[in-house]
């Protein structure tokens, strides 16, 4: 196989990276210029690497504060937590915005079955610092937790109610993890542009004797989160 | 010669791996020289060859020895996170594959010498019109002699397993990133539309990353799903 020379802006990608993943420590990256130097190549070259690391939300570049790292929230894919446990973080404020008794629409009628008529419909939006990260909507049989009409969702976890008030533990679910833009009305909960890249993940979750309990639609902004998870043995399995 | 007795010589060699999984065989024409049959002869025992799933007749590039792993066994073992449409890959294109200098970063990522050398491998995989750029990085050192061709028809999770160190355990990091002029290019959409970006790290149980992948796929047209238990 050939030999080849890695490019200019491949050797600052990396080095950046490198100090991004492997040092921490490194609360201030170099300027723009120092990295340049530092490697012996152009300007250009490390603009290009920038490119790259700002279209992965890496790092995002300011004036005069130069060259920002981004942290990201990282969930655990396979954790059945819920939201508030996986992202385990004090200061993430719910923000509880309606809650409705609708009609079972199409894509749930599958889910819920024939019998179920209204469910509840909850909107919350998650923020921290006062900064929208995720917009969900979680629906439940009407019939059952009627309830719920009536309760305030700010700051409360879903999964920690159905628990303390109906004692119900989810055992399995599902969940799909594709991609949308925001539309007006999302992008205006989120604050966020028009046509933000955004994660949607709908899960559906079912007691042990398969009742479908709760669906849920999050929303949550590409740039602020990642997803992670872990498989042991990997091989065994084949 | 009967073909029964190509074809038990050759399962028998591909049996004790004097040809390696996922490597080519010689051709039908070699097969038939070094035989001394007919090439009907040699094309009924490859045919039974490839009903028991031992060979894989690829158009244009030959035959291979099947991988031990199927494609299928490891979509269904990565129960984990698999994709919504579960075909196998029918084409495979080549878009780089070299050596290059560690350096710095995966220097830190594999905890190797920077002054190493590592495979640098890229190729973009259409399934029904879903592209999905793969890019591969192995240390020399663990791979030392590590073909590329053997992607057509292996897996990724397979061909990493078939070096030096033996992997055992996959962390994925899974972003929604934007495409930049090279990734729009590659995946046939706009720049800054939205990519899913999934690294995998094999590791081995001492916890010694083997491979890197980087793969990449048009986030609007990609679905996931994960069952948890």
């Amino acid at each position: 196989m050939e030999y080849k020379e890695r490019t200019a802006a491949t050797q600052a990608q990396e080095y950046i990276q490198d100090l991004i993943q492997f040092r921490p420590a490194t609360k201030f990256l170099p300027s723009q210029r120092e990295i340049a130097e530092e490697l012996g190549v152009s300007r250009n070259a490390v603009l290009h690497a920038l490119v790259k690391l700002k279209n992965a939300d890496q790092v995002s570049t300011k004036e005069r504060t130069g060259i920002v790292v981004n942290t990201k929230i990282n969930i655990n894919m396979l954790g059945m937590e819920s939201m508030t446990a996986e992202i385990n973080d004090r200061t993430i404020q719910i923000n509880h915005l309606t809650t409705e008794l609708i009609s079972v629409p199409k894509n749930l009628t599958n889910f819920f079955g024939p019998t179920v008529k209204k469910l509840i419909k909850i909107s919350r939006v998650r923020l921290k610092n006062k900064i929208p990260l995720t917009y969900e909507t979680t629906y439940f049989n009407a019939a059952k937790f009627k309830v719920f009409v009536e309760i305030d969702f700010t700051n409360k976890s879903l999964y920690a109610l159905l628990k303390d008030k109906y004692g119900i533990v989810l055992a399995y679910g599902k969940e799909n993890i594709a991609c949308s833009l925001a539309n007006e009305k999302i992008s205006e909960i989120l604050k966020v542009k028009k046509d933000t890249p955004l994660y949607r993940i709908d899960s559906f979750n079912y007691l042990e004797d398969a009742t479908p309990i709760e669906a849920t639609t999050q929303y949550l902004i590409g740039s602020k989160f990642k997803y992670h998870f872990t498989a042991a043995d990997i091989y065994t399995y084949l | 010669m009967l073909f029964k007795e190509v074809h038990a010589d050759l399962k028998l060699k591909i049996k004790q791996k004097n040809y390696l999984p996922g490597s080519n065989l010689p051709t039908e024409t070699e097969l038939q020289e070094y035989y001394q049959v007919s090439r009907t002869t040699i094309r009924r025992a490859i045919d039974q060859l490839v009903a028991e799933n031992k060979v894989i007749r690829k158009k244009g590039s030959g035959l291979f020895v099947a991988p031990a792993i199927s494609k299928q066994n490891i979509l269904e073992m990565t129960g984990i996170i698999k994709q919504s449409v579960p075909e196998l890959a029918d084409m495979i294109k080549f878009k780089d594959s070299y050596l290059r200098l560690v350096g710095p970063y995966y220097a830190d990522v594999f905890n190797i010498g920077a002054n190493e050398l590592l495979y640098f491998i890229s190729f973009v995989i259409n399934i029904k019109g879903q592209l999905t750029w793969e890019k591969l990085i192995l240390p020399l050192e663990y791979f030392p002699d590590f073909d590329p061709t053997c992607l057509k028809i292996m897996s990724i999770i397979e061909a990493v397993n078939s070096g030096k160190l033996k992997p055992k355990n996959l962390f994925q990091d899974f972003q929604l990133i934007r495409a930049t002029d090279e990734i729009g290019k590659q995946l046939c959409i706009q720049k800054q539309a939205p990519v899913f970006k999934i690294t995998n790290l094999f590791s081995t149980k001492d916890s010694k990353i083997v491979a890197v992948e980087y793969r990449l796929q048009d986030a609007l047209t990609t679905k996931y799903s994960i069952d948890f238990n």
